[in-house]
């Protein structure tokens, strides 16, 4: 019971990750690029007028005119500010030989905003901390990326700030094993030093990451990464990653190649593979590798059913060390606002057990 | 390959006397680049016989013109055809785009190679030169030319086409492919 109570706490906690929302799959609409729907050039949060108009043009079952706008058109803001928010929440159920349980979590309640001049955008997200009884008054609140981007011309982006690093597909499920089986789930972002190259047909994403030198308790890598993608034809792209990451206890290379496949407008597969060269001082290296794949259909217009599979081994030589999980769900965005989520797993960790879990989670989300 | 020596010379024949260009089939394509993230806008002609042809191919010149209507073209997504045929093209107002050839040499052994040709594009009611390549081919009977050549949309009198930040290039890039028989 303890261990599936271990398990349980160790799901929830990792889907409650940051959803920074991305669409890579639109790549099945001939969009290869984040920069054109989201104010990060790496996509992810605050989306722009276009990606609004977007969400309700191809993603949306159901929509009238403009509604896809902030607040739904109730409030007007000037060209230079772009807000946004969002709300998620999640119900998980959790079915062992020997113990069942489900939780209901808020993952994210923030609200996000951009201000630009020229070549400037300066964008901040505030929202409530997952510290349940902090200390200090400010600490029930928290800002989970605030960077600056100086965009000096067509193709090149600078961008400096908290935010997550480019690294292999921008999915908004950070519990899969390519983020959080990585160490890139629920506050990982750092403060960092990026440049990227994006034109039509390839793009180029070129981080320092500088850790968390605001809370060095957190002993967050220190490194670099970069990413390059190519674009094949309109609706595919494929890409590698590589980063290099080093803290007080260990240092660690990860790389690997990517893929984004529109098949059709209503199919598409997405898949990642990466290696971990794990170097804890004073002990031998490892080899391990992660890789996630989903396979989806568009059955009518933002009604989704998907197939996903997941693995990671931390350890090529420890079998132990596998945890894998494959199943699939249902998504629906019904209408501009609104999308939901419902996906069901079998799932082990050999570390705890042997035998797969059932798992399913539900999850909704709303934006302003 | 008797058959193929027997179409190859029937179609070179044809390239001499006057002959009528029969198009079976015709493909118009166009790419334009937008900002921000380098989108790629692609459109085509939906269907076939949005373009009538009356093609001529006399002493190894290309002579004739064809006429686009402009209705049938999209881009994938409806709100942006939407736009690209009410704002940009007016295609209620210039409903199609013609085309004359002015300059168009075929080779006579017809190998594949790119030819420049020149012809007169009439757009959004904007008549303009325009000139590229031709790249021919020929596939059985059947005789294949594909156009490759760019327009500026601001030489046409059509505004530049924006959407909420999105803003697309001047350049287009068209492609037109016609397959037929002489």
């Amino acid at each position: 019971m303890k261990r599936a109570l271990n398990i349980l706490v160790l799901i929830v906690s990792t889907i409650a990750g940051d959803f920074a929302l991305g669409f890579p799959e639109m790549i099945r609409h001939g969009y290869p690029n984040c920069i054109t729907c989201h104010v990060s050039p790496n996509g992810g949060g605050l989306i722009t007028p276009y990606g609004r108009a977007l969400s309700q043009e191809v993603l949306s079952t159901w929509t009238t005119e403009n509604e896809s706008a902030f607040l739904w058109s109730t409030v007007e803001l000037p060209d230079w500010i772009n807000a946004g928010g969002d709300f998620r929440a999640v119900q998980t159920r959790l079915d062992t030989p020997s113990y069942r349980s489900g939780k209901w979590v808020i993952m994210q309640a923030d609200a996000e905003m951009a201000i630009s001049n020229g070549e400037f955008t300066v964008l901040a997200t505030i929202g409530k901390s997952h510290d349940s009884d902090p200390p200090k008054f400010i600490d029930h609140f928290m800002s989970r990326r605030h960077y600056v981007i100086y965009h000096p011309q067509e193709e090149i982006y600078l961008r400096a700030g908290r935010f997550q690093k480019a690294f292999g597909i921008n999915l908004p499920d950070h519990i899969v094993s390519t983020k959080q089986g990585l160490g890139w789930n629920y506050g990982s972002e750092t403060y960092n030093l990026e440049a990227s190259w994006i034109d039509a047909d390839k793009d180029l994403f070129l981080t320092g990451v500088f850790g968390r030198p605001d809370n060095s308790d957190l002993d967050r890598e220190k490194g670099v990464a970069t990413r390059a993608g190519f674009n094949v034809g309109e609706n595919h792209k494929a890409g590698m990653s590589y980063f290099y990451g080093d803290k007080s206890t260990a240092s660690r290379h990860v790389f690997g190649p990517y893929a984004l496949l529109g098949f059709r407008k209503d199919l598409f597969l997405l898949a990642e593979v990466d290696f971990q060269n794990n170097r804890p001082d004073g002990e031998t290296p490892t080899w391990g590798w992660a890789n996630y794949g989903r396979f989806d259909y568009e059955v009518v217009q933002g009604l989704h059913v998907f197939l996903a599979q997941d693995l990671i081994k931390s350890d090529f030589r420890d079998s132990l060390s596998l945890s894998q999980s494959f199943g699939g769900g249902i998504q629906f965005f019904p209408r501009p606002h609104f999308e939901f989520l419902g996906s069901y797993q079998k799932q082990r960790n050999l570390r705890v057990s042997a035998d797969y879990n059932d798992f399913f989670w539900a999850m909704m989300h709303f934006y302003l | 390959m008797k058959l193929s020596i027997l179409c190859l010379f029937s179609l070179i024949h044809s390239l001499v006397l006057a002959a009528p260009y029969q198009v079976s089939s015709s493909k118009v394509e166009f790419l334009a680049l937008a900002t921000p993230g380098a989108l790629k806008i692609s459109g085509k002609q939906a269907e076939s016989s949005a373009l009538k042809t009356d093609i001529k191919i006399e002493n190894n010149q290309v002579l004739g013109s064809s006429i686009l209507r402009l209705d049938t073209f999209s881009t994938g997504i409806s709100l942006r055809d939407r736009h690209m045929k009410e704002n940009y093209l007016e295609a209620s107002k210039f409903p199609e785009s013609s085309f004359t050839y002015k300059k168009l040499t075929l080779p006579t052994d017809l190998s594949s190679e790119k030819i420049p040709f020149e012809g007169i594009l009439k757009l959004h009611g904007v008549e303009k030169p325009i000139s590229g390549f031709v790249l021919v081919k020929k596939k059985g009977a059947q005789l294949i030319l594909e156009h490759d050549f760019k327009i500026k949309t601001s030489d046409f009198g059509i505004s530049t086409p924006k959407y909420m930040g999105v803003v697309m290039g001047e350049e287009v890039e068209v492609k037109v492919i016609l397959e037929g028989s002489l």
